[in-house]
């Protein structure tokens, strides 16, 4: 087993082949040039920067002050940018892409932030504008009470009992206030009772409209109904004096008597939060104050104008940065974030980072540090080292908006071990192919096509345009695949001769009639009994002896009777054929990995066991197949030495497996010595020699599974042992003759041990009963694998049926009933049903129908392909790049 | 342009439209195809009892069967490019009263 190449050794690959190669590499950077190299470092978006201090938590790092300044710019700037939203002003974002400021720049910022002062004033403005508005209100309705009151009260001095008699008869509105006397009778009483309502306190105040009857219930319960309320609706709608959002309010006036009720009342206003306001005992006074309220209520009107004016011109001003002072803010606050995560010197003058980066683009990162150097005018440059290291580095594939799509279906199953075959390239062409093959219909391709076409086309519009819809953007950002999948679907669709369920006979049909016009017409005589009967185009007379140039004859899609067993059949082992050619191509690729890793031992015994059991099984059944294809026509004649009676003795090959399988005697061609056809022709053997080959296939098979599960953990064990004997006779005691104690030295270990992929041979003692299970899993997921993926494949089969049948269906059940009624009246019919069956196969059969077969694709790439293969066990390389970082911060924003 | 029956938002006119577009495609190409008498749209022909009559129907019959669905598949097309001009006109009314 040989070890591993150390990274810049090898070869350069194509990129999108395997990941970049990466390294890591140790950055020393002034203090003063740090910032500016990590700005320039972000901008370039090619390095990630392991964090130095794991141990240390996030208060206790060098640049918290820093970090957190900027959180607090930022949390103020996203505040700025509410208000200009809720001031509705346009906001200029241009999406453009300053340079990361200097820190010194954040200061300037921090010095532009005068809205909140603005904002503070205003606030209290309108504080002090709602409480005085309130007051107006209070002294306006108040005024009402008492007048009612001192009417009342009139009356009660002057008119005593006389007035009770007329006072039934008085409206509503004009009954009097505080209803006494009504049950005393006497006049000393009722004078004793006028003496205490002139004592009579009260407060007055304004309450929100909906807690008013509790209000009223609970004066009523604490104070034992002894306390007289007296409400009345303010008509306005008044702004919220903390929060400014309109509230109805209500003025109410609580009369009582003695300070235990008074204090009792107010507590109660407070648990309500009503607002109490003084308002003086006599109308002189109550007026004075209300012509003054007046007069200031004009004043503040007109500072909360000016203050205004003046919040609207600093938001215009504003909206016009306040975009781009985020994004500084954010790459400031991304550069002091990473800078947390560096180690700091001894001296205190030099940062040390260590970073992942790849190789071939470390003279691009060296540029930017030099850059960032010369930009902060420090003398001393930065220097980049590279460090050996056994960790795995990141896996890092470099994507285009092309391949981007295809990264991300492999992506979602795994990410790639670093350096292993990157199954993506593949999969841009074997997905949208097997997309296709269960979705062929060359009308549903074009609609897809069309679709994504729009996309790609109108790109960078639909990209500006900020659509939020999860559905969209996902059809969006999968738009060449989409695109892809379309053009494939036309090319099966072509092949199966589909549109819209419909053929198309381009190159003229192979097939023609061989029926004479006297059998058709004696059968369209017939009547009743003729309908039941079906004619058969014989192949040996219809069909004309060189195939339809491309694809299926359209003369299926006419024969009702077995146009099913026809497109099944070949459908079916078409779905094989694929299958297996994509798995054997899976298992070439881990012939890739395996020499790229360098493990001769998986070569020896996994690969090529696994190409031997594939092959004598498999590849010999797709064999099989295209022979039947090839030399089983309707003819009969000698096919492969042996007398071929027609195609009643076509050979079944399914059985024949089972048979091959079980080893069972078969007849060796299909005619007996009497020149007879045997009974079951179709199972005899259809070659010389086959029962003998196909035994051969089948032991062959068989004893590669031992080798499977043996043969590597067997040679790790052996290797295991050798070096544990070597290691012995590697130690040499040296004696010292003056001292007692003798040491023994180790010879030093030749070969680096490789990190990362391959099991068991880590580092470490070798545990046997680990690779033993291990290699058991991996054996028995091929081999019954290699069963039941074959299976699995049939899914194209399958689906591509569902599809056929669903749009024949969706013509023949909606749309054909357009052309049962003639005339305008059929005109009409076929304008509504046209429309009914567009937006079907529009929703059914290419958005539902497509999904399904996506999720099938997805999955035979993830499962029946991948697992041949792909280990996936790496991780993502995940480079500080101000990009991603402005983007998330974006996508966050808009969620 | 005045508030004139408005009956339609921007995303339900521009389906209408795709539609309608694509049915003047497709049904007119579907009339070329009956004109020209295409062998796998026979199983679309319907024949009614009187005229199928005797079992046998005469050629002539069926050819001027293709014909008529031909016309009528080229009138239902017509149909469709009016409806396209409805709905643009509809389409091009909503989005200004949007900007």
């Amino acid at each position: 087993m040989g070890d591993y190449v150390t990274p810049g050794e090898e070869p350069p690959q194509p990129g999108i082949y395997r990941s970049e190669q990466m390294c890591l590499a140790q950055l020393y950077l002034q203090s003063d040039a740090s910032y500016q190299c990590v700005a320039e470092l972000g901008e370039l978006g090619l390095v990630q920067f392991r964090d130095l201090n794991p141990d240390v938590s996030a208060f206790q790092r060098k640049y918290v002050n820093e970090v957190r300044r900027c959180d607090e710019m930022e949390r103020k700037l996203r505040f700025l940018e509410h208000e200009i939203r809720k001031d509705q002003i346009p906001m200029l974002d241009t999406g453009e892409n300053p340079d990361a400021p200097l820190p010194r720049e954040m200061i300037d910022l921090e010095a532009k932030n005068e809205l909140r002062e603005v904002n503070k004033n205003e606030e209290t403005l309108k504080k002090n504008f709602s409480e005085l508005t309130e007051l107006k209100h209070i002294l306006r309705k108040t005024q009402t009470f008492f007048e009612e009151v001192d009417h009342d009260r009139w009356r009660i001095l002057e008119g005593g009992s006389s007035s009770r008699r007329g006072r039934s008869s008085e409206r509503e509105e004009q009954a009097p206030l505080i209803d006494i006397g009504g049950d005393i009778e006497d006049d000393s009483a009722r004078l004793s009772v006028q003496a205490a309502m002139l004592r009579l306190g009260f407060v007055a105040g304004v309450i929100q409209r909906e807690r008013l009857p509790a209000f009223e219930r609970l004066l009523w319960r604490a104070c034992r109904g002894n306390v007289f309320l007296r409400t009345s609706e303010i008509d306005d709608v008044l702004n919220d004096t903390v929060t400014g959002d309109p509230v109805n309010k209500c003025v109410f006036i609580i009369f009582f008597q003695g300070d235990q009720l008074k204090t009792k009342v107010k507590k109660i206003c407070e648990g309500f939060r009503a607002t109490l306001y003084p308002c003086p005992d006599t109308p002189q006074e109550r007026r004075e104050m209300s012509i003054g309220v007046m007069t200031r209520i004009e004043d503040l009107k007109t500072v909360l104008g000016q203050t205004q004016d003046h919040r609207h011109r600093v938001l215009v001003a504003a909206s016009k940065n306040v975009r781009m002072w985020l994004t500084k803010v954010r790459k400031i606050k991304s550069i002091y974030h990473t800078l947390n995560l560096f180690n700091i010197d001894v001296t205190q003058k030099c940062l040390i980072a260590e970073v992942w980066c790849p190789v071939a683009e470390l003279e691009r990162i060296k540029m930017a540090l030099k850059r960032g150097t010369d930009e902060s005018g420090s003398q001393v440059p930065s220097i980049l080292n590279r460090m050996d290291t056994h960790e795995a580095p990141p896996t890092y594939n470099k994507t285009n908006k092309f391949t981007k799509g295809f990264q991300n279906i492999v992506d979602a199953y795994g990410i790639a071990t670093y350096r292993e075959i990157n199954p993506a390239p593949y999969t841009m062409v074997s997905f949208p192919f097997l997309f296709a093959v269960m979705f062929g219909d060359m009308g549903h391709g074009v609609i897809m096509f069309l679709a994504a076409l729009f996309f790609i086309l109108k790109e960078k519009q639909l990209e500006a345009a900020r659509i939020k819809d999860e559905i969209f953007q996902t059809f969006f950002g999968g738009r060449y695949v989409i695109f892809l999948m379309g053009v494939f679907s036309i090319y099966t669709g072509f092949m199966y001769n589909d549109v819209f369920s419909k053929s198309i006979n381009a190159f003229g049909s192979s097939w023609s009639n061989s029926i004479d016009h006297t059998t058709i017409d004696a059968l369209l005589d017939g009547g009743e009994k003729s309908s039941e009967t079906q004619l058969i185009l014989v192949p040996e007379l219809a069909y004309d002896g060189s195939p339809y140039p491309i694809g299926v004859d359209p003369v299926w899609n006419l024969a009702e009777g077995n146009k099913l067993s026809f497109l099944n059949s070949m459908k079916m082992k078409m779905s094989v054929l694929f299958g297996i050619a994509q798995m054997t191509f899976g298992v070439l690729l881990s012939y890739q990995n395996f020499t790229y890793f360098k493990s001769d031992l998986d070569i020896k015994y996994m690969f090529i066991p696994q190409i031997i059991f594939l092959s004598s099984i498999f590849i010999y059944l797709c064999i099989q197949i295209l022979a039947k294809w090839l030399f089983f026509g309707a003819t009969a004649g000698s096919v492969l030495g042996y007398t071929y009676p027609g195609t009643n003795c076509a050979p079944s090959l399914l059985i024949g497996l089972i048979n091959m399988f079980m080893m069972k005697g078969r007849n060796a061609g299909f005619l007996d010595e009497r020149g007879e056809v045997y009974p079951q022709c179709w199972l005899s053997t259809w070659y010389p020699g086959q029962s003998f080959f196909e035994t051969i296939f089948v032991l062959v098979a068989i004893a590669c599974v031992p080798v499977m599960l043996f043969g590597k953990p067997y040679f790790l064990w052996k290797e295991e042992k050798d070096r544990r004997e070597g290691g012995h006779r590697q130690l040499s005691v040296r004696a010292d003759i003056a001292q007692d104690d003798a040491e023994v030295v180790h010879a030093p270990e030749q070969t680096p041990k490789p990190a990362g992929h391959g099991h068991g041979h880590g580092d470490g003692p070798l545990d046997m009963g680990d690779v033993m299970v291990y290699q058991a899993i991996h054996t028995i997921e091929f081999v019954l694998g290699c069963v039941s993926h074959t299976a699995s494949y049939l899914r194209l089969w399958a689906l591509s049926l569902a599809h056929a049948q669903l749009s024949d269906v969706l013509w023949t059940m909606v749309f054909r009933n357009a052309f049962v009624l003639d005339g305008y009246a059929g005109a009409v019919a076929t304008y509504v049903l046209f429309f009914i069956f567009g937006s079907l196969s529009v929703f059914i059969l290419v958005l539902m129908e497509g999904l399904s077969a996506f999720l099938h694709a997805l999955r035979l790439h993830w499962v029946e392909f991948q697992s041949k293969f792909y280990g996936g066990l790496g991780y993502q390389f995940s480079p500080f790049s101000f990009e991603t970082i402005l983007a998330e911060e974006r996508q966050n924003e808009e969620n | 342009m005045g508030k004139i029956c408005p009956l339609m938002g921007p995303k339900m006119s521009a389906f209408c439209m795709v539609m309608s577009v694509w049915g003047v495609i497709f049904l007119g190409l579907l009339g070329v195809f009956f004109y020209i008498q295409a062998v796998t749209l026979f199983p679309d022909l319907h024949f009614s009892e009187n005229e199928q009559g005797a079992g046998k129907v005469p050629t002539s019959q069926i050819e001027s069967k293709y014909n008529e669905k031909a016309t009528q598949c080229w009138i239902a097309a017509g149909l469709y490019a009016v409806t396209l001009i409805a709905v643009f006109w509809q389409n091009k009314y909503n989005t200004t009263q949007i900007f």
